[in-house]
């Protein structure tokens, strides 16, 4: 092998595993039959998909006026959860992109499925800009087509038309980015499979062959995607806090909204990740490939988010205090300590103060800390755009429309439908595609594998290390 | 994948050093190779067998500055020569507000663009059925085939067990 | 579409009921049914059945969906012979009086096609100067108001028997017969013509009685005028004339007799110039806080049975001999004391009026007013008003009169007495003793639902009358609409029953004849060239005054005799009369419903006005532990209990509550009944006088339930209310410590400045006017500074020609009346939405106007800022559209494309003035799909604008905005576009005064001034230089082109001392 093996590091793949155990654990459970446990989540899943949906045409059919948004709070729920969903999305671009970028090896165990997550969660954030609008049925003209109005072109000043953008390319770079690295696994499952499976298979595979040509080209293709990615991951929650930074509003015409926006998305994206995957290697019996290390990267990684948010957050109050602006002083007054103060100090409880466990390598290392602390963390994100969404707008410039929002059934309905929408893909993801990259486990084994490194290498492949090529990169 | 009829001998190896030494020993023997199939990418292989380096990223490139031209030239003439409209007291051609979509519209063209090229030029689109010269090439096994038409039999098995293939099979695809 | 039950028609075929149009209307898919081909006999010989039900069924499907995007109306068909005054497209206006009882105003009927669509005032009224009320500006909806009484009929218990005007007249000129006991009942009766047709009903049947009443009495002020005056009628007051306004409990810029014309007058000094400061000082002694009491400068508190002891206080200090002493709050005391002198320095240019209606508070203050030297200067009774003519004691008298079976025929005139007077439940108890009961009512009401025959008035709209409102002020009404219903106008139906011989009953227009031969004899021969081409053409008919000096009558033995005794209970209640709803008259009329108090801000209900205090911390602590508005309280009065929220109200006096009449209707119409709670039965009725206030007065502690649905435009009310905090006994800003969450209990004076430092509303006092002028100009200075760092240049080179349309608004004009926000709505097709839209906060005006307490918690300033789209420059909303639904025309105007719009209601978040409202449902039935049509209160087969017949209110020039998107002020666009038609027509530049928008023209003060800021001779440049104006969040750089001026009271803090 080619790459340089740190003894420092700990394995990332364990169990002796040769590269045909990694294909039999890795395809299995695409391969048997669903378990009771798995029925059971799905149609639970599938169930709030179904009264999500029903939330949704109830809000089509009857009128936006079944939210209760009001006159002074026009984004509530519907905004909250659009920038949760997309700020959940960030996770999986950036452990497939930037990690790659880095040579973070430890990516490869989790990045397949969390770049699942980021589509799925980029079609359930995707869907509230769509539906919170009063007429979904001319939403097509948010895009820019040649018409017989004029022309009439949409604005592109407005950053809800940059969203729409960074939106729809972000979706579909990320597709093609997990899609493309699904092909050579997909042709793995396919050379296994026999009868309809295989056609199935076959047609998912593209015809893959892994020709060594084919790997090349395949690696400079990921290599770029992987380049243009990255300052698209950083783009997308840039414009979204663009929503709200190019606003006159106090509260939200802030220019730290950029970098507080995009840690604040890896740090819920990677939240979201821990709690998938703590799920997934239980159920899919993957401990061997999502090991304890990932876990503990990932702890990392929101250790370091949530400390970024956290002085974000003391940033946002200094230079509030200190701009001597009367609004924006009273913008976040009434964010700690107005009507909305519950939802201030559980950003603040869940984003910064609890995420600090994770100093304590014990903590980090514990599955079951793990599990709840991202729980927090997804609790804490959400309320952070609920904060800077809802309560901003609750009080802003003229004391006369002053006004207060809490949610309808219907509100709170899509919220819960779209986490069913979520699960649901996620769920078939786990069935129809192997939730580890199988080409890319197999590819990092002789760095990673704890054959190999670590504790429990065997050292009779050590001396082909010496005779390895030397990397060319 | 080309799609004639071929005439194949191929080797399979256990272990993707074993290959990379092979392929070496291959090119030393001027043993033309016709192609090499593994389970993953196996770094240095293509430098082993002599392959051009890819010019998928200059096509990238190209592919984004045709999205920049694109969004900025686009929306440049929607704002200044189609139907200039007042908008918040900005100028008709605002320039810092073109850049986010200028950006995102640069990285699709060239994430799209890249992406269909990669496949077009492999041969790889849904529903292909490629032809496959053993199956554990996607499983464990590294792969190197020759055509015999290009390469004797009795050359090809010489050079595989020197090699250490664990097998030598010969296929028609 | 059911179009035969009603009585507007879509084409001439469904107005003469042709059979086969009215079938194919109702059908929606027309003539292949999917039934109509599968009941086909052919359908089962063949052999593949089910294949064709499926392309059948898609057929159906297709043919439905085809069929619901066409309105089902055939054609539409133009007119043929064009009547002459008709342009289709070309509005026509007819000068009118808007006439309710003794609400009169001369105003102007704005007609398109023929439909009356908007009201707009007389300028060529003197008395008015072309001002409305939003009571006027709404009458045009009562036109179309579909629970009008649309025929005549008999009515016997629940059943109503519709028949001809003749079987009526004839029915009922048997009960006339000689002899029988007729009483009339009405309300004020202005009009000359129709008290000409009561003469001579009364000259024909002559035990005929007519008697008259106001739901909300004037009739001790009548009686004193009688007594002091020897004329009972309301005297003509001069507010203009007056550097000093005492007004004990009169609502004078409200509700109290002539709001518009007196709000006319008031305006007239209020206004500031900054060079030469000068302004009267009104004075208002009240305990809740009325309209007129929050424009007051200093108001002084005294319980409503405390409010004879005040006149008598001011009276014995001014030196008025033979008064008796009661006794009065100290406060109060020191307070009149210090007023007296005030007044005597202000001799002969003072005013002092009375709303209680209580003979001797009005006796003692025309004797003020006379030792003053006012009378004859600021009160006359040379032009004399009519527009209150009630008396108490002849309603007393009908109801003892009914009740001893004397009567035998009662006549209902736009009267309601079984609602709206204390003795409505005696009244109509008593009713039935009557054998013959009729009703000219238009509705349904309380009272015509108990009466034998209804024979339904004209709308005023469709009727030919004619109005006396002031001594030689005359105004003519004319028809702006053929009757929409099967009506008659009720002094023709006395003079057809009186079979009067000056009636002809052949005559097409029998009444205009009647009402012109009566101007011809009897009116236009007193004016000097005036011709009735001319008075109908200019709508009014001013004679000279003519100088009557009246003799002076002190009365003051009957004063002392009627003086009410403070009570000396804990707690005391006034009863008030809603701004928009009146006393309940105006309660079916949606836009009034949905008019905003001016004081508390609510809307569709009324609510206890409790008083507030600052609980030396954190907290406004409300009297009856109302934490929240709208939380519900028991009130007891004279031991009848009701349940009811209850508001925390600034400036309502410690130990006094007060509670609006009017509501409560039980039969109203669709919007008027059931909402609110009726308070008319706990009046009292004192020394033959109704009294609207309660001495025997219960409150319990809130019960911390809110009223369900409880609808208030305004949860947050000041901006900036100081008090004493209890710890430092330091003055603090107690409204910022009370905006800290209970949760920090440890903190308590809040963020000091937070609201007080807001550049929103900006107010001084008269003697500070200088140093608070130079501030305002260093703090705009520094603001523009700021502003003039900018990335963009913006597009001043294109403002700068042309047309640019701005604003200015005079705070110190503008008195909180609401005209102008119904006006908007009447113009601009803005739509009501109901009691329970509004508590969501879903109100759709486009202009509101804000209403901040300022100054101490205890004695606090009131002001009001009209708030509309601010047309900005670097409009925020417009940047943000995705979709370019918004943006800005060269002329500076902020455009809506509603067709455009998607409705993210980005451009309304980032709004900083929240003026954009965004379609929740479908108010005003724009679309097809009646799922999302949306009931104002109740109704539940038809929702209310998808009624045809209220549909006619629409301004055809103003698109109606579908759900889902974005509507707000443009500014009257229609108004500019039609100027700036009429000037190319007449090829001349376009005058700024070419374009007046609605709330403009609607304004009784003139406190809106529209125009184009680059004509350099324009009204508003000149309104622009004065220096005390100001742009409401000016550092925001959003360039708003309305300017305010900055609101400067005259405030003197020793009266309080």
């Amino acid at each position: 092998m080619s790459v340089v093996v740190s003894p420092v590091r700990r394995p990332l793949v364990e169990g002796h595993k040769t590269y045909h155990q990694i294909t039999e654990d890795l395809c299995a459970p695409t391969e048997r039959a669903p378990s009771k446990s798995w029925i059971i989540a799905f149609i639970i899943s599938v169930a709030t998909l179904a009264y999500g949906v029903f939330c949704i045409l109830w809000t089509i059919w009857m009128g936006t006026g079944t939210w209760n948004l009001n006159r002074t709070i026009g984004w509530g729920y519907d905004i909250t959860n659009f920038v949760w969903w997309i700020g959940i999305g960030h996770a999986g671009t950036l452990i497939s992109a930037i990690l790659m970028l880095f040579r973070q090896r430890w990516r490869t165990g989790v990045n397949r499925a969390a770049e699942a997550m980021t589509i799925f969660a980029v079609i359930c954030a995707a869907l509230f800009p769509m539906i919170h609008v009063g007429r979904i049925w001319v939403v097509y003209y948010f895009f820019p087509y040649p018409n017989t109005r004029g022309p009439l072109w949409p604005n592109f000043n407005s950053p809800l038309l940059w969203d729409v953008f960074a939106i729809s390319t972000y979706f579909s770079v990320s597709l093609l980015f997990w899609y493309t690295g699904l092909v050579p696994d997909f042709a793995t499952i396919r050379n296994r499979a026999t009868g309809f499976r295989k056609k199935v298979y076959n047609f998912l595979s593209f015809g893959w062959t892994g020709s060594a040509k084919h790997w090349q080209r395949w690696e400079s293709l990921s290599l770029v995607l992987a380049g243009l990615s990255t300052p698209l991951v950083l783009s997308v929650h840039t414009i979204v806090s663009f929503d709200f930074a190019t606003s006159v509003i106090p509260g939200w015409h802030t220019t730290i909204f950029p970098p507080y926006f995009v840690a604040g998305a890896i740090f819920s994206g990677f939240a979201m990740v821990q709690t998938l995957m703590v799920i997934t290697r239980k159920i899919l019996q993957l401990e061997e490939y999502i090991t304890i290390e990932h876990i503990e990267s990932m702890n990392k990684v929101i250790l370091v988010t949530g400390t970024i948010v956290g002085v974000a957050y003391l940033t946002e109050l200094f230079i509030a205090w200190y701009s001597g602006y009367v609004y924006e002083q009273f913008a976040f007054f009434n964010r700690a300590m107005g009507v909305y103060w519950w939802s201030y100090f559980g950003m603040m409880a869940c984003n910064v103060i609890s995420p600090q466990i994770f100093w304590v390598k014990k903590f980090r290392r514990s599955v079951f800390v793990t599990f709840f602390m991202s729980i927090f963390v997804n609790i804490g994100m959400w309320f952070e755009r609920f904060v800077i969404i809802a309560t901003t707008l609750a009080r802003d410039y003229l004391p006369s429309s002053w006004s207060y929002y809490i949610p309808t059934w219907v509100e709170i309905g899509i919220f819960i439908g779209t986490i069913g929408l979520f699960f649901t893909f996620y769920m078939i993801f786990t069935r129809v595609a192997p939730v580890v990259a199988i080409a890319e486990v197999k590819h990092i084994l002789k760095a990673g594998g704890d054959q190999y490194i670590g504790e429990n290498a065997v050292h009779h492949h050590h001396d082909e290390h010496h005779h390895s090529e030397t990397s060319h990169h | 994948m080309r799609q004639y009829h071929k005439e194949v001998i191929y080797g399979l190896y256990n272990d993707e050093e074993i290959l990379i030494r092979a392929v070496r020993n291959a090119r030393g023997k001027h043993l033309e190779i016709m192609d090499v199939y593994t389970p993953f990418p196996v770094h240095g292989l293509d430098h082993a067998m002599g392959l051009e380096e890819s010019r998928l990223h200059q096509a990238g490139f190209v592919y984004g500055m045709l999205g920049t031209l694109t969004a900025f030239l686009g929306m440049t003439w929607i704002f200044t020569r189609d139907w200039p409209i007042i908008f918040g007291g900005k100028p008709h051609w605002p320039v810092p507000s073109f850049i986010p979509i200028t950006f995102e519209l640069t990285v699709l063209f060239a994430a799209w663009g890249m992406t269909i090229t990669f496949y077009t030029i492999c041969g790889l689109w849904p529903g292909v059925s490629n032809p496959q010269l053993d199956l554990r090439t996607t499983d464990d096994k590294f792969c190197i085939a020759f055509d015999r038409s290009e390469v004797s039999d009795s050359d090809a098995r010489a050079f595989f067990s020197e090699t250490g293939a664990e097998e030598v099979n010969t296929k028609s695809i | 579409m059911k179009l035969q039950d009603q009585s507007v028609w879509v084409d001439e075929k469904d107005l003469t009921q042709d059979p086969i149009f009215i079938e194919q209307a109702q059908a929606e898919v027309h003539p292949m049914s999917l039934e109509s081909v599968l009941e086909d006999e052919r359908s089962s010989q063949v052999e593949s059945n089910r294949r064709d039900f499926l392309k059948l069924l898609g057929f159906g499907l297709g043919a439905a969906t085809l069929a619901s995007c066409e309105v089902p109306i055939k054609r539409a068909i133009p007119y043929t012979v064009r009547p002459d005054e008709i342009v289709p497209g070309i509005a026509n206006y007819y000068a009118s009086t808007f006439i309710s009882g003794g609400d009169v105003l001369p105003v102007l009927v704005k007609t398109r096609e023929g439909r009356p669509i908007k009201i707009e005032g007389n300028s060529k009224a003197s008395w008015t100067g072309g001002g409305t009320s939003a009571r006027a500006q709404a009458s045009v909806l009562s036109l179309y108001d579909y629970n009008r009484v649309q025929e005549p009929a008999t009515v016997s218990g629940d059943k109503i028997e519709k028949l001809s005007w003749a079987d009526l007249d004839k029915s009922l000129m048997d009960s006339f017969a000689t002899g029988a006991k007729v009483r009339i009942l009405s309300h004020t009766i202005v009009s000359p013509t129709t008290k000409k047709a009561i003469a001579e009903f009364t000259a024909k049947y002559t035990n005929t009685k007519h008697i008259c009443y106001d739901p909300v009495s004037s009739a001790a002020l009548l009686d004193a005028a009688q007594k002091c005056f020897g004329e009972r009628v309301i005297p003509d007051y001069k507010f203009d004339q007056a550097e000093l306004i005492v007004s004990f409990n009169a609502d004078f810029l409200g509700t109290w007799i002539s709001p518009v014309e007196y709000a006319a007058q008031y305006a007239k000094n209020r206004t500031v110039h900054a060079e030469n400061p000068k302004m009267s000082r009104h004075v208002q002694v009240e305990s809740h806080m009325s309209l007129t009491g929050s424009n007051a400068d200093n108001r002084i508190l005294v319980k409503p049975s405390e409010q004879s002891a005040a006149i008598a206080h001011l009276a014995t200090a001014l030196g008025i001999s033979s008064v008796p002493s009661l006794s009065l709050n100290d406060k109060a005391k020191s307070a009149l004391s210090k007023l007296a002198d005030q007044l005597k320095a202000s001799a002969g240019k003072s005013l002092v009026v009375c709303g209680n209606n209580n003979l001797g508070d009005q006796i003692l203050c025309f004797n003020i007013n006379q030792a003053l030297g006012n009378i004859g200067k600021t009160v006359s009774t040379a032009r004399a008003s009519f527009q209150r003519q009630g008396s108490d004691s002849d309603l007393i008298g009908l109801v003892k009169e009914m009740q001893s079976n004397q009567v035998d025929v009662l006549i209902v005139w736009h009267a309601n007495p079984c609602f709206d007077t204390p003795l409505a439940k005696d009244f109509s108890t008593a009713m039935t003793s009557v054998k013959t009961r009729v009703s000219f009512n238009a509705l349904m009401d309380e009272t015509a639902s108990m009466c034998t025959h209804l024979a339904p008035d004209h709308h005023y709209l469709e009727s030919w009358s004619d109005a006396e409102a002031k001594r030689g002020l005359y105004s003519l009404v004319q028809p702006t609409i053929n009757p929409l219903f099967n009506t008659r106008q009720a002094p023709h139906s006395l003079l057809v029953w009186s079979a009067s011989p000056n009636i002809n009953g052949d005559s097409e227009q029998a009444y205009y004849d009647y009402l012109r031969a009566n101007w011809t004899q009897n009116i236009l021969p007193k004016a000097a060239g005036a011709s009735w081409d001319l008075c109908l053409h200019d709508g009014v008919c001013e004679l000279p005054a003519s100088g009557t000096a009246a003799s002076f009558n002190p009365s003051l033995t009957e004063a002392a005799a009627a003086l009410s005794k403070p009570a000396g209970t804990e707690l005391e209640l006034s009863f008030t009369e809603s701004v928009g709803i009146g006393a309940g008259q105006y309660s079916n009329n949606p836009w009034l419903m949905e008019l905003a108090d001016p004081i508390n801000r609510t809307v569709w209900g009324n609510y206890l006005a409790v008083p507030i205090k600052f609980d030396g911390d954190r907290r406004f602590i409300a009297f009856a532990e109302v934490n929240e508005n709208g939380e519900m309280v028991d009130l007891t009065l004279a031991g009848v209990k009701t349940t009811i929220g209850a508001v925390k109200q600034f400036g309502q006096m410690e130990g006094t509550v007060s509670i609006p009449l009017g509501y409560g209707r039980t039969k109203a119409g669709v919007c008027g009944s059931d909402i609110g709670t009726d308070f008319f039965p706990s009046l009292k009725i004192e020394n033959g006088y109704v009294q609207y206030y309660l001495t025997d007065v219960q409150v319990s502690n809130s019960s911390g339930k809110i009223e369900k649905n409880f609808a208030c435009v305004q949860h947050h009310h000041t901006l900036g209310v100081t008090a004493v905090e209890t710890s430092t006994g330091k003055t603090i800003n107690a409204d910022e410590a009370a905006l800290v969450d209970d949760a920090f209990k440890p903190l308590t004076k809040g963020y000091q400045g937070s609201l007080t430092k807001r550049s929103v509303l900006r107010q001084t006092n008269l003697k500070d006017i200088k140093e608070s002028l130079e501030h305002l100009q260093e703090e705009r200075k520094e603001f523009q500074k700021l502003n003039s760092y900018t990335l963009y240049p913006g597009h001043e080179y294109k403002y700068n020609s042309g047309h640019h349309w701005g604003m200015h608004i005079d705070l110190n004009a503008c008195i909180g009346c609401g005209s102008c926000a119904v006006a908007c709505m009447a113009e601009n097709n803005v739509p009501v939405v109901g009691k329970r839209e509004v508590s969501r906060h879903h109100e759709m005006t486009w202009l509101r106007i804000d209403r901040y307490f300022y100054g101490d918690v205890e004695k606090p300033n009131v002001v009001y800022q009209p708030m509309m789209c601010q047309h900005c420059n670097n409009a925020p909303c417009e940047n943000v559209c995705p979709v370019n639904a918004t943006n800005h025309s060269s002329e500076g105007l902020n455009q809506m494309a509603y067709n455009r719009c998607v409705g993210t209601r980005y451009c309304a978040n980032n709004c900083p003035y929240k003026v954009r409202r965004f379609n929740w449902y479908d108010f005003t039935a724009a679309d097809l799909f009646p799922i999302n049509q949306h009931n104002l209160n109740k109704e539940t087969d038809k929702p209310y604008y998808a009624e045809n017949l209220i549909r006619m209110v629409l301004n055809p020039d103003v698109t109606v905005r579908s759900r889902g998107v974005i509507e707000k002020c443009s500014f009257c666009i229609q108004r500019i576009q039609e100027g700036k038609l009429n000037a190319k027509k007449a090829e001349r530049s376009l005058n700024d005064s070419d374009v007046k928008t609605a709330c403009q023209t609607a304004c009784p003060t003139g406190a809106i001034t529209f125009g184009d800021m680059n004509n350099k001779e324009g009204v508003l440049t000149k309104k622009l230089e004065n220096p005390l104006n100001y742009i409401v969040l000016e550092e925001v750089n959003v360039q708003s082109v309305v300017n305010y001026t900055m609101k400067v009271n005259n405030r003197d803090e020793n009266l309080y001392a």
